[in-house]
């Protein structure tokens, strides 16, 4: 196995409440190799969000390691840190909120290679936007355009754009596709996964949709309540979901078809518990069909049930 | 560069050539008229101001006493009158404009450049630093910001320079909560957090990409404090701690003319029109501004 561009060591994101500490991001541990993609998912306030801001330090973590490229991210000074910025990037959901409105099309793109001093000349940096905005698919007659002035899609391009602006080598695409339409969404995910191709990035994809993750994902990693309760290949795992609460999410997926059997429907009933100062054990339980005494208690590890299929459940293998 | 001008079909308007953001901001200042005239209507009070001694002279018509000819209505001799002194009006009126509109003009400019630093400082960071400075600024809002005023001048001495340093501070608080509140709006946003994530220092980061989405409100509160400083400005002298009360200057025209509205109400009329002008200038170029900056409002 070629050695992974990021990996998480514990990874741990509690934010302080009145009531205690909130568990956003619980002991985490990913790998990603380079060039493939991860894809995250799990309902909303499960940390996806957190966990991607948490790597870019964003957000500081708690305890933990963030291991880019071998280097804790996390020992890393302001200054030190400045440097790495540049090979780690992330795409926002929002299409609205994630550009400036005061800025042109082309002082968005062009601020990120300004700040890092990666080119100088305006006439260099000029031509750089431009082939910029032609590698997401954007004419360049939209170069002196403001945001409010393009639709969903393009404005998420320039979001594309602006992160590639700096080269990196790996981004965080936060629900980057979430906020547009179905078809503007195949338009933006197959421009990424030519991007991917094309410049080996890597990427951790973070989701709520499940059609969406098993067209892009490598490999997926299922959250619930800031822990990882399975992570697995792709196909692995849409073909053989283990634990309880990725079948109810897989089983969610709209089908169109008439005649289906609804009877293999899993769904889950119930709301999510309260992630402050959780319990030790599945925090699944309270919602699963199939709890059982020793759900709760201990923590449940994460075990090997095939090659790279992580789950954290009691159940055996069914 | 290469920008030509393309046009598809059905497509967005052509992009002009680019000019610089100042040049941009210029041109759509020009296309609103009323903004325009605001310009004007202040360059005009300047200009009249300024050339004052073109049309009397300072110590003859605005200084010295006339017993002989005090309370005249308006007229030939006297355009609109004189005082019951028998001081000029109107020549009181335009060396007035010089105090009234360099004051008030500076003192908001000072208010709100310290206003927004600690705002923007406050806002942005959050936390302790926006605790221990925005109760630093709530102990001067407590304090009637004419009280505070006095209590500056009177501790500095007067003098134009004191005046202006005593209105300032007491107009700062006010502009720094607004300015805080409105980084406040703009600062969870993803645009802010992407800036973070290319390596922008916080400094840029504030400047750059906050202020000037946060700018509308400051503008508008700024116009606003125009009135109220030049009002302010009057009220110290009338304590006789902002400038003698034979230097002429609006505010202190208008209080002094108060006894005289019953049967002299052009001596209350003159320097309240002057006022009126300077503020509506103000407000109308403060709109003007806020929309050319935005360019959500353009064309």
């Amino acid at each position: 196995m070629a050695t992974p561009i990021l990996e998480t060591r514990n990874l741990t994101k509690y934010f302080k409440t009145a009531r205690g500490n909130l568990h956003a991001v619980d002991d985490i541990n990913l790998s990603i190799e380079k060039g493939k993609t991860l894809g995250v998912v799990g309902e909303s306030g499960c940390g996806k969000s957190t966990l991607g801001r948490v790597i870019l330090r964003l957000i500081e973590a708690t305890g933990g390691e963030i291991l880019f490229e071998g280097k804790d991210l996390r020992t890393l000074n302001a200054r030190q840190m400045e440097g790495m910025r540049q090979q780690l990037q992330i795409i926002f959901q929002d299409p609205f909120s994630s550009l400036n409105p005061r800025l042109s099309v082309s002082e968005i793109i062009t601020d990120p290679i300004r700040t890092n001093k990666l080119l100088t000349g305006k006439a260099e940096i000029q031509e750089r936007v431009v082939e910029l905005m032609h590698t997401v698919g954007l004419s360049d007659r939209f170069i002196n355009a403001y945001p409010h002035e393009l639709d969903g899609g393009r404005r998420q391009r320039i979001g594309v754009a602006r992160a590639l602006a700096l080269n990196p080598k790996f981004i965080v695409c936060d629900e980057p596709v979430s906020a547009l339409d179905v078809s503007i969404q195949a338009q933006i995910l197959n421009l990424m996964m030519d991007l991917q191709e094309q410049r080996e990035l890597t990427y951790l994809f973070i989701t709520h949709d499940m059609s969406v993750v098993k067209h892009i994902s490598n490999q997926i990693m299922v959250m619930y309540m800031g822990q990882c309760v399975e992570v697995s290949p792709t196909e692995e795992l849409f073909e053989q979901p283990m634990h309880p609460y990725t079948q109810a999410l897989l089983s969610a997926i709209p089908v169109p078809k008439l005649q289906r059997d609804r009877k293999r429907r899993h769904l889950v009933r119930g709301e999510v518990t309260s992630p402050v100062n959780p319990l030790p054990g599945c925090r699944f339980a309270a919602r699963c069909p199939h709890a059982r005494p020793e759900c709760t208690g201990e923590v449940i590890p994460l075990t090997e049930r095939g090659p790279g299929h992580f789950v954290s459940c009691v159940l055996p293998v069914r | 560069m290469e920008n030509t001008k393309t046009k598809e079909a059905g497509g967005m308007p052509a992009p002009t050539k680019k000019n610089s953001q100042l040049k941009t901001i210029g041109k759509r200042y020009l296309k609103n008229r009323l903004a325009v005239f605001g310009l004007v209507l202040f360059l005009v009070l300047i200009i009249l101001s300024l050339g004052a001694g073109l049309f009397a002279d300072y110590e003859a018509d605005a200084i010295t006493h006339n017993m002989q000819a005090r309370l005249q209505p308006p007229g030939a001799d006297h355009l609109f009158g004189t005082d019951r002194y028998g001081r000029d009006v109107f020549a009181r009126v335009l060396f007035g404009g010089r105090i009234s509109l360099l004051v008030g003009t500076l003192t908001i400019l000072i208010s709100l450049a310290g206003g927004s630093l600690i705002g923007a400082a406050a806002g942005y960071y959050g936390g302790k630093v926006d605790n221990i400075l925005m109760r630093i600024m709530d102990v001067f809002l407590a304090i009637p910001s004419i009280l505070l005023a006095i209590s500056i001048v009177a501790a500095l001495g007067n003098g134009m320079m004191n005046l202006m340093i005593a209105l300032s501070v007491s107009s700062v608080p006010r502009f720094a909560r607004i300015v805080r509140s409105s980084i406040l709006t703009v600062k969870g946003q993803d645009f802010v957090e992407a800036a973070r994530a290319y390596g922008c220092r916080n400094r840029k980061i504030i400047l750059y990409h906050i202020l000037p989405n946060a700018i509308g409100p400051i503008i508008v509160q700024a116009t606003l404090s125009m009135a109220n400083t030049i009002l302010m400005i009057s009220s110290l002298s009338f304590v006789g701690l902002g400038l003698p009360s034979s230097i002429p200057e609006w505010g202190s025209m208008l209080s002094e003319a108060k006894e005289f509205m019953r049967y002299d109400p052009y001596l209350i009329a003159f320097p309240g029109i002057a006022i009126v002008l300077a503020v509506m200038a103000f407000n109308l170029i403060g709109d003007g501004l806020r929309d050319a900056l935005d360019p959500k409002l353009r064309n």
